[in-house]
């Protein structure tokens, strides 16, 4: 902040005023206009939309399918037993079934002996069942969830990562959809568990409210969900028989969310995919700012080849319907791979046309403007969804740091970007072993 | 060398075993009794062993053969394998030849046995039967899971009188021949066998080889049957729920969880939070138990031995440990077997002034006789019985039951004199001959011995009835046999 303030002289303001609303709204248009306000538009619309609707939600039926849960265990170590304990807890008088899938148990024996201890624990509560499967060697995420898939016995499937805890209501608040019978697939909530390690940490807390808790749930509202999340997703066994199980290769969330929705065209939008902000799991971020970067250059890139490479065909009005054909788009393509190109470039641009001083008072106004916009929203957001406000609220003082951060995960993701596009980082994933994305197609 | 006979029961029309000249074939074990045959070797054959029924054709003639003085220890064979019956006889053969050494062993064993003292003596035929089998035989336990005794000697049951009028008292209620042979549940004789095995040790007639097992019993009934159940500690009732606590982190509430639970999550009855998540909202200090009958809340139920055939409810640490040995016979008992003598059987009296009824009955006319010639020589005898031992029995249980006999006997023995002379006419009743006492004073001890009941340590709400009564018999008759007096005096008692 010393350095804008130091920059930016205030005999400058009145004069992008003088220039006329005109121009203003020029240097504004590729952020704003074009995009991202129709986005956040939608998304309260759709929240408002969600919190009417929750509020006349029916008492629930008794309908309580049999739920197995695949937990993707690697080296977790003792959170495991988190997971196995919170999925145990759940207020559901139905069977849950957990299939602990320990992926190279021989390495990860400090994770394969924390879910074998909770074996004892489990077996004393009615309903629940653990199997702990021990997958000697490596296969990687998708093998561990298609092996879990062979294993499960239940009405519904849920992907679940190793280092999440769930609320003690997410088997009843997600199993109430699945009533319908063309919901084919639950999106979870993710918050992050340790938002209180490090500002990083609170940073991230922050932005999951906003792009998962709030975004997903607007897009949910008009059956536009994006991304069923990899770390908490949940199925209907019939429908996961019927696109056979994940695909090799990375971002096997995305894909599996895109696999669905390609049904969604040809069965005439009666599927629906839908998010539950009530669901809640709770997951651990990288608590520092390089890991931060690390994570979303993965994450980012994954996304960038699921779209340009392995999902090219996908992109058909005919296939997704033209709802999601149109949200595919606009917020996969354009929103997280085209845009931080285009705020690169104008950044870029408006340092070069114009003098420093004015770019930078410029940009403090840009500034002030996603600020203003993120307080709105994040108040309105803790006020319609929040189911612990106070918590969230507290976090408040660390909103106007919030737009730096996102810028800087902007620029982090155009690195990814170009490096997936030059040197097809995906194959160089954390997820898989190499001797499996080898063989991998695209 | 004496050559035994070999005696064939032929119970069907499918021998195993071919005939030859050394071979003599009977119907039944009955038709051979009735032959009245020397010592020899008996081969059951002629029928398979496949149904329940031909079992039970084999094991009434074991029953016969075993309970008869002549086979009683006899080498007995069978043809096939008749499952549970296997162990009740000396082998399964094909061809008797094979066997033939040591069946010849067991009966040269047999001829130095003292046969006529074996005819009233059963439990002489048990010392004669482990006795013939040589030194190293092995009286071992076999485990009956479906009896109530679960470890007994059905072996040795075989041999025992069944009809005998004690195992009648005992246990008056008998099953049916199909019952008893399904795993060995003739529980009366399985019975009768384990006390005739204690009786056998505890006089010294054979002794502990090796401990084979140790098992818990009901101290009332001693059967191993056992439920072990945990029930509430402060009703007894076994309807009683696990209840999980719950501590909620903002207040600090702590109760069971069904108090938290409020439809489709937990909520904290004093501060109203929503506790969402294990470990950040709430956890579990604790798991108590709540009885479903009297309401009382527990950590821990406690655990009780229910008997499952006389519902006495026990604590674990009460029951009755057993231990079960594997036996061997004594010098004392190889003794036994030799003379055919035993020592009397009573208990209520031993030493040398405890003599068999007989006996008793010659010495009392020798008094009656005596007493006609030398008038001042008066005498008399007190008749003592037990009338209500089994109801005692079945009610205390055993072991306290035990406990009164012991003190009982040790209060009446130290009442009677050196000189006394005592019998037994039959398991619970005893005689008491004092010479120089007259009826007056013969009086004022039976009356004492009547009264030993309320003086015994050991309190208990069922007492033993003893009736003690004083007998003279009339100098004047000397006609009448003593054993027709006692039998009357008996009826008195």
């Amino acid at each position: 902040m010393d350095v804008f303030g130091e920059l930016v002289t205030v005999e400058y303001i009145p004069l992008f005023f003088e220039e006329g609303a005109g121009t203003l709204l020029l240097k504004f248009m590729p952020f704003v206009l074009f995009f991202e306000l129709p986005l956040a538009l939608l998304v309260m619309v759709g929240v408002m939309k969600y919190t009417i609707e929750r509020r006349s939600e029916p008492e629930r039926s008794p309908f309580f399918p049999s739920v197995s849960c695949i937990i993707t265990c690697y080296s977790e170590g003792r959170d495991v037993q988190k997971t196995i304990m919170s999925l145990t807890e759940q207020i559901y008088p139905g069977k849950i079934e957990m299939l602990a899938m320990i992926d190279g148990a021989s390495v990860n024996k400090l994770t394969y002996d924390s879910a074998m201890e909770m074996s004892g624990y489990v077996s004393d509560f009615r309903n629940r069942k653990l199997i702990v499967v021990p997958k000697w060697q490596r296969g990687g995420r998708v093998s561990s969830l298609n092996t879990g898939l062979k294993f499960a016995s239940g009405e519904i499937v849920m992907a679940l990562d190793g280092d999440t805890s769930f609320d003690n209501n997410m088997v009843e608040r997600v199993t109430r959809h699945f009533e319908d019978p063309y919901v084919s697939a639950v999106s979870g909530c993710l918050r992050v568990r340790n938002a209180d390690e490090s500002l990083t940490a609170s940073l991230q807390a922050i932005e999951y409210l906003i792009s998962i808790q709030a975004s997903k749930t607007g897009l949910s509202a008009f059956n536009l969900v994006n991304n069923i999340s990899g770390a908490f997703g949940v199925f209907r066994k019939s429908v996961m028989d019927l696109v056979e199980g994940w695909d090799a290769g990375t971002a096997e969330d995305l894909d599996m969310t895109l696999r669905i929705k390609n049904y969604f065209g040809r069965y005439k939008k009666k599927f629906r995919i839908v998010f539950d902000p009530e669901a809640i799991g709770h997951t651990d971020v990288p608590p520092t700012f390089k890991g931060f970067l690390k994570q979303r250059i993965r994450w980012d890139g994954d996304l960038s080849y699921l779209y340009f490479k392995k999902h090219r065909l996908s992109f058909s009005p005919k296939l997704l319907g033209w709802p999601n054909f149109l949200m595919v788009i606009f917020t996969g393509i354009f929103s997280q791979i085209v845009m931080p190109f285009v705020i690169f470039a104008y950044t870029v641009w408006l340092f070069v046309v114009f003098p420093i001083e004015y770019s930078v008072g410029l940009l403090l106004l840009v500034y002030f403007f996603y600020l203003l916009l993120l307080l709105v929203m994040y108040l309105f957001f803790v006020a319609c969804l929040s189911e612990r406000p106070r918590e969230d609220l507290s976090r408040l003082c660390f909103l106007p740091l919030m737009p730096l951060f996102a810028f800087a995960a902007r620029m982090n993701s155009l690195v990814a970007t170009v490096w997936e596009m030059t040197a097809s980082g995906h194959k160089d994933t954390s997820m898989a072993p190499w001797w499996v994305t080898r063989k991998n197609k695209f | 060398m004496t050559v035994y006979k070999i005696y064939r029961i032929l119970l069907g029309e499918e021998p195993v075993h071919y005939s030859d000249e050394k071979i003599t074939d009977f119907p039944s074990a009955g038709e051979l009794l009735e032959k009245k045959p020397k010592p020899g070797i008996v081969l059951i054959d002629g029928i398979k062993g496949n149904k329940t029924s031909d079992m039970l054709k084999v094991f009434w003639e074991l029953v016969e053969l075993r309970g008869s003085a002549e086979f009683c220890f006899a080498p007995i064979y069978i043809s096939r394998t008749m499952k549970q019956l296997d162990i009740m006889v000396d082998g399964i053969t094909a061809n008797i030849e094979e066997r033939l050494p040591e069946a010849i062993s067991i009966l040269e064993r047999g001829a130095r046995v003292r046969r006529d003292a074996l005819i009233d003596n059963y439990n002489l035929r048990m010392l004669t039967y482990m006795y013939v089998r040589g030194d190293s035989y092995l009286l071992s336990p076999v485990c009956a899971p479906f009896s109530q005794w679960v470890y007994s000697y059905p072996h040795i049951a075989l041999l025992l009188d069944s009809a005998s009028k004690a195992a009648q008292m005992l246990r008056p209620e008998d099953l049916s021949g199909q019952d008893r042979l399904r795993s060995f549940r003739f529980d009366t004789e399985i019975m009768m066998a384990l006390k005739a095995v204690a009786y056998l040790e505890d006089n010294g007639y054979i002794e502990r080889y090796a401990l084979v097992d140790r098992i818990r019993k009901c101290p009332k009934c001693r059967t191993g049957h056992l439920n072990y159940v945990d029930i509430c500690p402060n009703c007894g009732s076994i309807d009683f729920e696990k209840k999980v606590m719950m501590h909620c982190f903002t207040c600090g509430y702590v109760a069971p969880d069904s108090d938290f639970r409020k439809s489709m999550s937990f909520v904290c009855p004093k501060c109203n939070t929503v506790l969402r998540h294990l470990g950040s909202d709430y956890d579990h200090p604790l798991e108590s138990h709540e009885c479903n009958n009297c309401g009382s809340k527990f950590i821990e139920p406690e655990v009780k031995a229910d008997c499952l055939f006389c519902r006495t409810r026990t604590d674990p640490s009460d029951l009755t440990v057993v231990n079960v040995y594997s036996y061997k016979l004594s010098e004392k008992g190889s003794a036994a077997v030799r003379t055919g003598t035993m020592q009397m059987e009573v208990q209520l009296f031993d030493g040398q002034n405890n003599l068999k009824f007989g006996y008793f009955c010659n010495i009392l006319e020798w008094m009656r006789e005596y007493r006609k010639r030398y008038s001042d020589e008066a005498f008399s005898v007190i008749g003592l019985k037990f009338s209500n031992l089994y109801e005692v029995e079945t009610s205390l249980g055993e072991d306290i039951y035990n406990k009164i006999m012991d003190e009982l006997i040790f209060r009446i023995r130290s009442m009677v004199r050196s000189t006394d002379i005592t019998t037994s006419s039959a398991p619970d009743t005893f005689w008491i001959l004092l010479p120089r006492t007259a009826l007056e004073n013969s009086r004022i001890l039976a009356e004492r011995i009547e009264k030993l009941n309320d003086m015994l340590e050991i309190t208990s709400e069922k007492k033993i009835e003893i009736r003690a009564r004083s007998f003279q018999i009339p100098a004047e008759d000397d006609q009448t046999p003593a054993e027709q007096y006692l039998a009357m005096f008996a009826e008195e008692l």
